[in-house]
């Protein structure tokens, strides 16, 4: 009998195609149902080989959600498929806490920064829901800082966006999370400069920012440096020597070390006590 | 056909299906035909003598470890990026690849953090000053930057090799005869001087000789940092969160806000600026090839070139003549046309780390690859391999030779602004526009250019890097939230957690800004 009229060619074709790679890949990791498989597949970047897990654990819907939002090419119909993920577990949010404000949350994220145009009006509005739904969780004082950024940068005029600006303080003051309170006064203090808030408001939500941990030295330097300028131009040159003194201490490299010492000697003579 | 053929046929079928199976799954070190340990590393480095260089260090490894083969892969510039992600996506990576950009997309997709290595001790500087110094803070920059850390992976990822900075090469055997100097350029005011004086001798002689070989490549160098000079009239009101910051955002954001124009003095005294200086390049040098510059100054047809570190020692090792280095002269504080726009000399102090290899995550023998990574940049080793290749060193207590000191960056000085070509967009649309600069009226045609052309093409600058950032708040994003879902299976992450939401929120404020830097730009796009 020739070998392509026996039954078991084709097998035996696929078992020839596998052992040379050609066939489907035995070497990428099958698509666990644990939610912590799949969140570490999300990070590993390895999202090409999924089975979906099926309804009942919105840890592991979630990381498909963030699944379908990071797979190449990021197309409408990849975040279709996110979006109706993120919705069921939305709807489900009374059985499924936090999953259900994370998932409110990521459905912000998708309208605020996975589409072009980005639509900083439909984020702030689910992230306004999550503040709702989940004011007590630390998770919503997270959200809450992409709320009071999304509206920053949707206002239509400098006196719209101080009135958000207030609100946005007011809303920062109730944090009781360090990180969120850090975040907070950090998004204050950068877009109440770009709105010009006034020097005396934005100061205190850049020292506010400082009380809190910062972890990177550029971070830090460019806050104590904000701090400092505005300072010196707002008429504290007290605060503004501590600044700048505190940078050129604590920065070994930096090319503006050398502006940073030509302002501190320009400065007016310490008050006497 | 006979009973026993088919089954023949399936067992031998099968037992090749089952050896491409096991193959797959191995993933031992490789071993070389001796049985020892293979590692490879693959760069781009082919100026003459860095493979010897690297050729002779991993002899002494070797001598040192017989267990370990190391092989050096080199890798023409032009073919690096097909090379490498065949490579990578074929499964045939080596251990170790130079990272070229620092573009963030293959990072986490490809490579392993080497924050364990990075942290601690270099076992091979014991008996030197860094001994018992994390291998991180061996180096003379600290590395909290691409390639070295990436803030957005909150993780180590490169091994740098060297700084590259740019200078002006000059032939210090024919410069007195030429100049009238016995030294070089001190400041822009000499170094235009001086070039006119090289034109006037040309002309007296009546023999081909230009100040400064140029080209596509090397003129920028000159004529941005120039025209970046200038800017630093605008230290204090380009940047919203006042932080003297003069680049690409902070002059976008200046722009779109109406804090300068075109027609502001210090840019029209860019423009004059650059259009001055062109002066001193060859006749279509923005035409020409990098090898065309290199020839005009190897054939003493050109006193000067513009180069950088990573070059100088093949030039200088090509060239019948002694050639000497100074930095790129900007006008000073004290200059009679430009002083009024000038803070000081620029500073270097941000150049960063480069030529930095990667540990692939197909790497079978990471330990091995890493202990290699270890050596090469161990102080001692690190000292020859510079001097050797001619490279700025950046370990500390390893001085630069005589020759390469003159490249070593300069930490004094002021901040630079930016040129004229403010971003992506922006920039493809000022290297044409350029050419107008040097002709009849140009700065006047080049104003008016780029008045018509800096809000859109600002508009389209922004789009473009604004579609890089939301994949850096993603890779961000699901760092914080899988220790939040899931803190058992991700303790690492949930330590990492307030560091990764601090960058995150940062990375988010630029995306801010970018979309009202947008929303006012249209604004003055609207009738």
């Amino acid at each position: 009998m020739f070998p392509f009229q026996s039954p078991l060619w084709k097998p035996a074709a696929w078992l020839v195609l596998g052992a040379f790679g050609l066939g489907p890949s035995v070497a990428a990791p099958s698509a666990s149902a644990t939610a912590a498989a799949l969140w570490q597949q999300v990070l590993d970047d390895d999202v090409s080989d999924w089975r979906d897990p099926g309804p009942g654990d919105p840890s592991a819907q979630l990381a498909l959600a963030l699944a379908w939002m990071q797979r190449e090419p990021r197309t409408e119909g990849n975040l279709e498929q996110a979006r109706r993920l993120l919705r069921s577990l939305v709807a489900d949010a009374a059985a499924a806490p936090p999953a259900g404000l994370i998932a409110e949350y990521l459905l912000g994220r998708i309208a605020h920064l996975y589409r072009y145009p980005t639509d900083p009006a439909t984020a702030a509005q689910h992230y306004h829901n999550v503040l709702t739904r989940g004011a007590d969780a630390p998770f919503a004082q997270h959200v809450a800082v992409r709320y009071i950024m999304a509206r920053l940068a949707d206002a239509p005029d400098a006196a719209d966006a101080h009135a958000r600006w207030h609100e946005g303080v007011a809303l920062v003051e109730g944090f009781t999370e360090s990180d969120a309170r850090r975040d907070g006064h950090l998004v204050l203090t950068n877009l109440g400069l770009y709105w010009s808030v006034s020097d005396e408001l934005v100061l205190r939500q850049a020292l506010a920012a400082d009380a809190e941990t910062l972890h990177q030295a550029g971070s830090r330097f460019t806050l104590h440096l904000t701090i400092a300028n505005v300072a010196a131009r707002s008429g504290r040159p007290d605060l503004a020597r501590e600044y700048y003194t505190r940078i050129l201490a604590h920065t070994p490299r930096n090319p503006k070390l050398s502006l940073i010492a030509d302002r501190l000697a320009a400065l007016p003579p310490e008050a006497k006590p | 056909m006979k009973a026993w053929r088919t089954p023949l046929v399936l067992l031998l079928l099968g037992g090749v299906f089952l050896w491409g199976l096991l193959r797959q799954l191995d993933h031992r070190p490789i071993a070389a035909a001796d049985g020892r340990t293979t590692i490879r590393f693959a760069h781009t480095q082919l100026e003459p003598g860095i493979r010897e260089a690297y050729t002779a260090i991993i002899a002494d490894y070797e001598a040192l470890h017989p267990n370990v083969r190391v092989e050096q892969i080199a890798v023409p510039l032009r073919a690096w990026a097909a090379w490498m992600r065949t490579r990578l996506v074929g499964d045939n990576a080596p251990d170790l690849l130079q990272l070229i950009t620092n573009d963030p997309n293959p990072i986490q997709r490809y490579y392993q953090p080497i924050t364990r290595w990075m942290q601690a001790p270099n076992p091979y500087n014991a008996g030197t000053p860094l001994e018992g110094i994390p291998w991180v803070d061996t180096f003379i920059v600290p590395g909290t930057d691409p390639p070295v850390f990436w803030p957005i992976f909150l993780d180590y990822y490169g091994v740098p090799q060297t700084f590259f900075t740019s200078r002006v090469l000059y032939n210090r055997t024919r410069w007195r005869e030429w100049t009238g100097r016995d030294t070089p350029p001190r400041d822009y005011r000499e170094f235009i001087t001086a070039a006119r004086r090289i034109r006037a001798e040309a002309e007296r002689r009546q023999q081909a000789m230009q100040p400064v070989a140029g080209s596509r490549f090397n003129a920028p160098m000159l004529l941005n940092t120039l025209f970046a000079t200038v800017m630093q009239a605008h230290l204090d009101d380009y940047d919203y969160r006042a932080t003297f910051d003069l680049e690409f955002n902070a002059a976008t954001s200046a722009f779109a806000r109406g804090v300068w124009s075109v027609r502001d003095p210090a840019f029209q005294a860019g423009l004059e600026l650059m259009r001055e200086a062109g002066g001193v390049f060859q006749p279509g040098f923005l035409q020409a090839e990098r090898d065309e510059a290199l020839f005009l100054f190897a054939q003493e047809r050109a006193l000067m070139l513009l180069s950088n570190s990573a070059e100088f020692g093949a030039i200088q090792g090509d060239v019948p003549f002694e050639v000497g280095v100074f930095r790129i002269p900007t006008p000073g504080p004290d200059d009679p046309d430009y002083g009024q726009f000038v803070t000081g000399e620029f500073s270097e102090a941000n150049v960063p780390l480069r030529a930095a290899y990667a540990l692939t995550k197909q790497s079978t023998a990471p330990d091995a690859a890493m202990d290699f990574m270890l050596y090469l940049t161990s102080r001692d080793v690190h000292e020859r391999f510079s001097a050797a290749v001619g490279w700025v060193p950046i370990v500390q207590g390893v001085k630069a030779s005589p020759e390469v000191a003159a490249f070593m960056p300069r930490t004094h000085g002021y901040p630079l602004g930016t040129h004229p070509g403010i971003g992506i967009e922006v920039n493809a649309y000022w290297s044409t526009l350029v050419f107008d600069l040097f002709g009849a009226d140009g700065v006047e045609r080049v104003s008016a250019a780029l008045e018509r052309a800096y809000p859109p093409l600002m508009i389209q600058s922004i789009n473009k890097e604004a579609r890089e950032v939301p994949r850096a708040i993603h890779h961000l994003e699901r760092t914080i939230l899988a220790p939040w879902l899931e803190p058992e299976a991700f303790p690492d992450l949930a330590a990492k957690s307030s560091e990764a939401r601090e960058t995150q929120v940062l990375l988010e404020l630029n995306l801010a800004a970018y979309d009202l830097d947008r929303a006012f730009l249209r604004q003055r796009l609207s009738p």
